[in-house]
């Protein structure tokens, strides 16, 4: 067996078993019940299940894909969310930034995360392969073609794409050096299939329901909506501290694109904070970091410099531990 | 099914909308394969460094049937364009015996004088691969290439061929040059047909070939060497797609082909009548191609593996069969739309629903999505709205397709031709 997939096969089992045995031992530990997300779809799954057509009910709820993976897997859905975020990472890194994988992979808020928010954690894999597509080079248009279509996907998982968007499209304008008509067209092509994946909910709701915001504004069928009734769970963990600094450093440092998109995603959080669970922008920036095109010359020093400046707030903020 | 008739519509309704989603995906991994950077780049300086003494002889074979004077003059400049040694132009006009006025027509243009006229005797089937075999016989080269009358390769093509050639192993017996549209700007047909070529030989045909998977190959601008084509057998005179049926069977003999980095620009059809008519023979000699090499599914399995077999299925059966089926599906989808969900409620329900959505929607935009992409890489920004409303334009394609297998059990060696010449090129 070739070297990168026996480290892929036993990076994503561990992770995968990892989050089976918390999910099954530490729940209260994680406080899994009080995730808002798990609440929705737990509400969301037995309304499902007693419709004639469950199909139907799946198709008109926002977002459908992870409504989908959490009516087929029910509560190993967090699991099956967490073990297809690592494959998906690790197949596109294919053996690069090892140390750097197994630091998020492993590391306790990202593990917090995929348990508790596991639609969220499916959509920043996307959104995260949508941002790393804009790094790729400027004529890689495979990379450019599937991050277009992840950052689409993300629509089909969490709700925070949509408020990505203007910044999704800003990144884009950024990292091309073109014409303004071209650089327009780049970003007719970047969006175009998160409008399409966004609008099949539109499509739906007028079909089933005879109003297309149906499934977006109606709580009981929008996770977005529902998420927005519960109070703001944004708060920089102490443990988020460490995990973010590093990688937002990194970001910060890596071109304009880069920044607007690490600046961009904090806006958001900041102004729609029930969209990010704890931890959430952190991991965010560690799979768009992780899965960006290279290791650029002095980006260890950058990653070590805000690994300690983190550890300092960290310790700043905590004296007594 | 008389018995069952509900329980029938339902299994049927699922089997398509599975066919479809594996022609989905199928092109979705083709597709991608085939958007990464060209593996085989020729450079200026190597062209420029090529000895003209020792360049091999290259034969072109024109097969001509009813074109009208101003085409034929078109084509007489085309020739002479060429970048290759005049001396080592083995240029072959094939015009059909019964076809007197394409022959007067091509005299009056005063072709170069390395241009030989080989009149193709009365005989069964009228078909240009029977032109194309005649030519075969005649060729001198040791290479051979073949245009289409309209047809206005880049200057440097041949030599690009040749270099290629040289650079690649001896399995590649065939390199096919992307194909595109001189007149794509002329009324939306025309626009849509560019979006549709720009994808399929800019993504797909260089998809097939990074796979190694089978490749139905273009009608022109196919370059093949000499002996490994005669080794072949040349072409199917009997099938109206014969270069997607050689493409399979030089598959068999585990011959590669590979995507030459230079393009051929033709007059798309412009007509919708005279467009049907040739859509509905591509793929009528795509479904001749699919029931003559499924004939030993068996053989295919051996020679040509599990992947070949897969795409006879879904890329060559899947093609024709897809928009046959695209254009009653659509004709379902909109009565369950008016009916908002209603009328179709026992067969659109579950999985099914599932997949239809995902087909609906994933997979109609995925070929819209690649189309814009294309021309966006031949930097025709210009054509990409234009992409929305393909889904029309698959319709035709489905029209086209019916009327393609009508023919094919009426009259499935007849060969429609398309008419050309109803472009004046403007310009050099």
């Amino acid at each position: 067996m070739r070297r990168p997939w026996a480290g892929f096969i036993a990076l994503s089992g561990t992770t995968t078993a990892i989050l089976l045995a918390l999910q099954r031992f530490a729940q209260d530990t994680f406080a899994l019940q009080n995730s808002p997300e798990l609440r929705f779809f737990s509400l969301r799954i037995p309304t499902l299940l007693a419709l004639p057509d469950p199909a139907r009910g799946i198709i008109t709820t926002t977002p459908c894909l992870t409504t989908l993976f959490a009516f087929l897997f029910r509560d190993f859905f967090p699991v099956v969310a967490g073990g297809l975020t690592v494959s998906g990472g690790l197949c596109t890194l294919r053996g690069r930034k090892f140390i750097a994988s197994v630091l998020l992979f492993f590391s306790l808020p990202f593990l917090a995360l995929v348990l508790s928010s596991p639609a969220f954690t499916m959509g920043a894999l996307f959104l995260a392969f949508g941002f790393s597509g804009l790094q790729r080079a400027e004529d890689d248009h495979t990379a450019r073609f599937l991050g277009n279509l992840a950052f689409g996907l993300s629509a089909l998982c969490h709700p925070v794409g949509f408020w990505l968007l203007p910044i999704f499209a800003l990144c884009t304008v950024l990292s091309v050096e073109a014409s303004w008509l071209r650089r327009g067209t780049h970003v007719i092509l970047a969006l175009s299939p998160f409008l399409l994946f966004g609008g099949m909910s539109l499509f739906f709701g007028w079909v089933y329901g005879g109003y297309p915001l149906l499934p977006f504004l109606d709580p009981a069928l929008s996770l977005g909506a529902f998420l927005a009734l519960e109070k703001p769970s944004f708060a920089l963990q102490p443990s988020e501290v460490l995990l973010a600094a590093p990688f937002l450093g990194v970001l910060l440092s890596g071109g304009l694109s880069q920044a607007v998109f690490a600046l961009g995603m904090l806006g958001v959080a900041f102004l729609r904070p029930y969209l990010f669970p704890p931890s959430g922008v952190s991991v965010l920036f560690g799979l768009a970091l992780l899965l960006s095109k290279k290791d650029r010359p002095g980006e260890w020093l950058v990653f070590l410099a805000f690994f300690l400046l983190g550890l300092g707030l960290f310790l700043a903020r905590f004296p007594s531990g | 099914m008389f018995l069952a008739p509900q329980t029938t519509l339902k299994v049927l309704f699922a089997l398509v909308n599975l066919a479809f989603f594996a022609q989905v995906l199928f092109k979705l991994l083709v597709g991608l394969a085939g958007s990464s950077r060209e593996s085989l780049a020729i450079s200026k300086e190597e062209l420029e460094s090529l000895d003209p003494r020792k360049l091999p002889v290259y034969t072109v074979l024109l097969p001509l049937h009813r074109e009208p004077p101003e085409v034929i003059e078109q084509l007489t400049s085309a020739i002479r364009a060429l970048d290759y040694p005049q001396e080592k132009l083995d240029i072959l006009f094939l015009i059909e015996e019964d076809d007197p006025e394409t022959l007067r027509a091509c005299k009056a243009a005063h072709p170069p004088y390395n241009v030989r006229f080989i009149l193709i005797p009365r005989g069964f089937p009228k078909t240009k691969p029977r032109a194309c075999n005649f030519g075969l016989a005649f060729a001198r080269g040791e290479y051979l290439t073949i245009y289409d009358a309209e047809d206005i390769p880049e200057k440097d093509q041949l030599k690009k061929a040749v270099l290629a050639f040289r650079k690649l192993p001896k399995e590649y017996v065939c390199l096919q040059a992307a194909l595109n549209f001189y007149n794509a700007t002329q009324n939306l047909l025309t626009r849509l047909f560019t979006l549709e070529y720009s994808f399929w030989f800019d993504y797909l045909l260089p998809g097939l070939s990074r796979l190694r998977l089978p490749i139905p190959l273009g009608g022109t601008s196919n370059h093949f060497r000499v002996e490994a084509l005669r080794k072949l057998g040349g072409w199917d005179p009997f099938n109206v797609t014969e270069d997607a049926d050689l493409g399979m069977r030089a598959h068999y003999r585990g011959y590669r082909v590979g995507i030459l980095p230079s393009t051929t620009f033709e007059e798309a059809t412009s007509h919708l009548k005279n467009w049907i008519r040739q859509r509905s023979r591509w793929l009528k000699g795509y479904l001749q191609t699919f029931l003559v090499h499924n004939r030993r599914p068996l053989h295919v399995l051996k020679t040509s593996g599990f992947r070949g077999w897969l795409t006879l299925q879904l890329f060559i059966g899947g093609t024709p069969l897809g928009y046959a089926a695209s254009v009653v599906l659509w004709g379902v989808f909109f009565a369950w739309l008016l009916s908002r969900g209603k009328l179709l409620e026992p067969y659109f329900s579950g999985p099914i629903l599932c997949i239809g959505a995902m087909n609906l929607f994933v997979g109609n935009f995925l070929g819209v999505y690649f189309s814009m992409f294309a021309v966006f890489r031949r930097n025709l920004d210009h054509l990409l709205p234009f992409a929305l409303l393909n889904p029309l334009y698959w319709a035709l394609a489905g029209i086209a397709a019916w009327k393609g297998i009508g023919q094919l059990l009426s009259r499935p060696f007849f060969w429609e031709k398309t008419v050309h010449g109803m472009f004046r090129r403007k310009g050099p």
